[in-house]
């Protein structure tokens, strides 16, 4: 049976004794998509994740891998997921290339095939001038790109991270959100977990809000724009005016206009939440100009993936302690 | 194609040796223990050649003394290293963090738990054969049999077999390696104090010869009664030993001298050993899976039962076709010791 998802949570459930740390998760993860897994830490999304990858029996429920259930498929799903841990281990007395060499004897490659495996991920994850050094002396960046490099051996069709950018600084986080388009690129399906929200705003297609265990949201990423402004408390969207004039009385002016629900001041321009359509937006351009306000720039805030977070998880919050 | 997998070489053991034996530390360890086995074995050949300045010491005996001191240098050599060699063998993946990694691979727990095994042990095996050479002085002398040497390398292999499990036992059930190194040499201490302490307790509450099958758990028992030599009509031993190395090796009966031959203790201590060292391994087996730990699903189960049988057959076979050449000790009657009797001494009149 083939399936068009790569990956397919049903019911997904851990419990920890009375602790449940995920529930009734039902993931659907289409085949070539990067995927973002992410909530706050403690939410489930490692829990999840090692379930995915096979190292967590779930308390209830299945996961299918291209539509067929890993729990009946044996060892050979081991052979199509590729993971890597939040937290990872090297070797440390190891030479870079052995570290790879020994992972592709893992996933029994003819030797033959191992030199050239070794060199090309060395290339992919821009490590070729480290081959020969001790792994030890790699730095925190580099070692978790040699680790990518480790669940890429056996070219898995879907892969797994977990945290890939925690604790490294904002190059190496470029360089890995490169790596990562660039392994979407080749077709495959990428699950990123993160609690890191801007970086997975820009690299994933779609995204799965987990909170206390729970799906809070999920799909698309312009998909989910929309349900968390509906799930959200707050209505409307945020505009931002820059403007040369004095800032006080232009705040004061833009508050007591029509549709404008507040407008506050944000690191020298004006923010203001906007409960209405494009041409009222339009409208209320015209008129701030026509009051003899000088405008340098008008527009909207896009609410990105962390605004959204936020409002969904802190909604959930305070819903729960009631 | 599974065969073809199943012919790689485990890639744990190539990982393994690969930082083991890189650089010098390895040869350093090899060249010290090389050494010190030199440097006692020396002095003990000096201090059996001072003993041979008050009696006659024919050549063979100093060489048996020379043997049994080797080997006893080599079984402490084993005690001490392999539980530090295979303690950390799981645990320390899991120190690592490495462990999980290993785990999402096809490698199977069953391949791990063999890679690391053999990979210590290979480490072991190394020193015991590069101290061949030394053992083979002993011929200079005479007195011990190339079957001896054999067997007594043999000993030396299934002692480090268990104790090399057992580590790694420890390792995957303990989860940490500290708490698995400790586990691991109270284990070792164990099996050389808990027979010694069991004769006494024993001899002291039912005033008798304890029953010497006890000492089959005793690694230096059991090395001792494989590779002593016959004993002699007269029932000497050897002179530096004297007699000690029966005591240790449970042949009380050369000691009695009335001819009735005990089964050695090697007949019991190989077949405990290589029963604990199978125990321990089916243990760990279960113990180095990630989920499903105690399912053991009909296969391995049936391979499992198969092993066991054979085992247990085995033993039973080899002890019931040799039951005629051994005489067994009739317990009550000839290790009771008598009460003392207070003797009253008369006084003399020395004048």
């Amino acid at each position: 049976m083939n399936s068009m998802y790569a990956l397919e949570t049903k019911n997904l459930t851990r419990r920890y004794g009375k602790l449940t740390a995920v529930d009734n998760l039902n993931l659907q993860i289409p085949a070539g998509s990067l995927f973002g897994l992410i909530g706050p830490n403690g939410a489930g999304k490692t829990t999840t994740m090692r379930m995915l990858a096979g190292l967590l029996d779930p308390s209830e429920g299945e996961i299918l891998l291209h539509g067929e259930s890993t729990r009946s498929s044996g060892s050979r799903f081991r052979h199509e997921l590729g993971y890597m841990p939040d937290f990872f281990g090297v070797y440390e007395d190891m030479l870079v290339w052995e570290y790879l060499d020994f992972f592709a004897r893992c996933y029994n490659i003819p030797s033959a095939q191992r030199d050239t495996l070794t060199s090309e991920l060395l290339d992919l994850v821009d490590l070729a001038d480290k081959r020969d050094e001790y792994v030890e002396a790699l730095s925190r960046g580099m070692r978790q790109r040699l680790c990518l490099a480790h669940a890429l051996v056996h070219d898995p069709k879907v892969l797994l991270l977990d945290e890939p950018a925690s604790g490294l600084d904002p190059r190496a986080r470029v360089e890995m959100r490169e790596l990562l388009r660039e392994l979407g690129s080749m077709g495959k399906t990428v699950i990123v977990s993160s609690h890191i929200l801007a970086e997975l705003s820009e690299l994933c297609d779609s995204v799965g809000i987990i909170e206390r265990g729970q799906l809070v949201a999920s799909g698309p990423i312009n998909q989910i724009t929309t349900q968390a402004q509906l799930h959200g408390q707050k209505q409307g969207k945020l505009l931002r005016i820059q403007t040369i004039s004095e800032i006080s009385s232009t705040q004061e002016l833009l508050s007591q206009m029509p549709n404008v629900m507040n407008a506050i001041e944000n690191e020298g321009a004006i923010e203001i939440e906007f409960d209405g359509d494009a041409e009222a937006t339009a409208q209320l351009l015209a008129q701030i100009v026509n009051q003899g306000i000088l405008v340098t720039s008008f527009g909207e805030v896009s609410s990105d993936l962390e605004d959204i977070f936020m409002r969904v998880t802190v909604g959930n919050q305070a819903e729960g302690e009631l | 194609m599974i065969l073809k997998e199943r012919l790689q070489p485990n890639p744990i053991i190539v990982k393994e040796l690969r930082s083991r034996m890189r650089g010098a530390r390895a040869f350093i360890i090899l060249t010290i223990m090389l050494l010190a086995l030199a440097g006692a074995l020396y002095g003990i050949y000096r201090l059996t050649m001072l003993s041979a300045r008050y009696q006659t010491i024919p050549g063979p005996y100093i060489g048996q003394s020379l043997f049994q001191s080797l080997l006893m240098l080599e079984m402490l050599v084993i005690c001490m290293l392999t539980p530090a060699l295979t303690a950390g063998a799981i645990s320390g993946e899991r120190e690592k963090l490495t462990y999980e990694m290993l785990l999402t691979t096809p490698l199977s727990p069953t391949r791990i738990l063999w890679g690391k095994l053999i990979s210590a042990l290979s480490y072991i095996l190394l020193l015991l054969v590069a101290a061949i050479p030394l053992a083979s002085i002993v011929f200079i002398f005479g007195g011990v049999t190339p079957m001896q040497l054999v067997r007594s390398f043999l000993v030396l292999t299934v002692v480090a077999l268990l104790l090399g499990t057992v580590g790694i036992f420890m390792s995957a059930w303990l989860g940490r390696s500290g708490r698995a190194t400790v586990m691991s040499y109270l284990f070792v201490l164990l099996l050389f104090v808990s027979p010694i302490i069991a004769l006494i307790v024993i001899g002291v509450s039912r005033q008798q010869i304890p029953p010497y099958e006890l000492l089959m758990i005793n690694p230096l028992s059991f090395l001792f009664s494989a590779t002593l030599p016959a004993p002699s009509s007269s029932g000497v031993g050897m002179r530096v030993f004297n007699g000690l190395g029966f005591v240790i090796a449970g042949r009380f009966d050369v000691m009695e001298g009335d001819g009735n031959i005990l089964r050695p203790l090697y007949h019991y201590s190989l077949p405990l050993y290589l029963g604990l060292t199978l125990a321990f391994y089916m243990l760990a087996a279960q113990l180095v899976k990630p989920t499903r730990r105690w399912r053991i699903d009909l296969r391995s189960g049936l391979i499992a039962f198969v092993i066991v049988a054979l085992v247990a057959g085995s033993v039973v076979y080899g002890f019931y076709s040799t039951k005629d050449q051994y005489g067994y000790w009739d317990a009550e009657e000839e290790r009771f010791i008598p009460p003392v009797q207070p003797e009253i001494i008369e006084a003399v009149d020395l004048e």
